[in-house]
């Protein structure tokens, strides 16, 4: 039992040593610190809906025949109002990968 | 009346209370400013920067605390980590791992103190680094040894040579 005196000794020293800290303010400090929470319920909805929107509008408008038209170098069939489409569908597919980068950020 | 932690977590998810928050804060900042500033090797300002970057880091994630582990061993947790960043950016902090085990060699070895006779503070800060840890979590902050296996994110073994060795110690320099 003499064996365990010295252990016991030690840890009843290091209990007694672990004083408590006086706040001084400490509370008050972290709370005006504190950022505005997040909602991460209304992020992942909006987020992964802003995708599903992106990939919708993208399909629906992007102008696969003007594309292929370029690719044949078949440029007499392009116009105006397809470049601005394709323009559009550009635009479109730059934006899903925003949310996409955005949501994945999100998460981190 | 007086509310338990999960109450007062459950008031800050719910309606983003900052006072239920608050006394969450209040409750463990005593014994989580001591330990980071036993970690920090008694640096009590770099330990309130630190406190209070591990308190802002469990307001932003407190959806992740799942209250499987009591909430002071999640804070602690956040602590080590906040420590960890720290001791990357400034290389005086941390001269080895928190999860390595020291060599064989006892307390006689390099690190002897000079004098005969050490007080427990100055004896805890000549412990390694993941010694100190383990025994200020186990032994101080009344952890087991897999709360503290999760906060330090080491082994369970690791855990219990770093508390039988740091006291070990301990033992030898303060009856030295």
């Amino acid at each position: 039992m003499n064996e365990q005196e010295p252990i016991d000794a030690l840890d009843l020293m290091l209990r007694e040593q672990d004083a408590y800290i006086d706040d001084h303010g400490f509370t008050r400090r972290v709370l005006t610190a504190l950022p505005r929470r997040r909602r991460p319920a209304l992020r992942s909805v909006i987020l992964p809906g802003a995708i599903v929107v992106g990939c919708a509008l993208a399909a629906w408008w992007f102008p696969t025949s003007e594309i292929l038209a370029v690719a044949r170098l078949d440029f007499s069939s392009i116009t105006g109002a397809s470049l601005s489409a394709l323009a559009a569908a550009l635009a479109a597919i730059g934006s899903l990968v925003w949310g996409a980068l955005a949501l994945v950020n999100s998460e981190c | 009346m007086s509310f338990t932690d999960a109450d007062l977590i459950a008031r800050v998810l719910l309606a983003e209370d900052q006072n239920a928050f608050g006394e969450l804060v209040r409750r463990y900042q005593s014994p989580l400013r001591a330990f980071l500033t036993r970690m920090t090797r008694g640096d009590s300002h770099l330990a309130d920067d630190l406190a209070q970057e591990t308190f802002i880091r469990a307001w932003k994630h407190l959806t992740s605390f799942r209250g499987g582990a009591r909430f002071s061993s999640w804070l602690f947790g956040i602590a080590v980590n906040e420590f960890r960043s720290a001791a990357r950016r400034r290389k005086d902090l941390l001269l080895e791992d928190l999860d390595s085990v020291p060599s064989e060699a006892g307390p006689s070895s390099d690190n002897q103190p000079t004098q005969a006779r050490l007080d427990l503070n100055e004896a805890l800060l000549r412990l390694t680094a993941g010694e100190r840890a383990a025994i200020v979590l186990c032994c101080q902050n009344g952890l087991s040894h897999d709360e503290a296996r999760l906060v330090l994110g080491c082994p369970l073994g690791t855990v219990k040579t770093n508390v039988l060795r740091g006291k070990e110690k301990l033992r030898c320099w303060l009856t030295k």
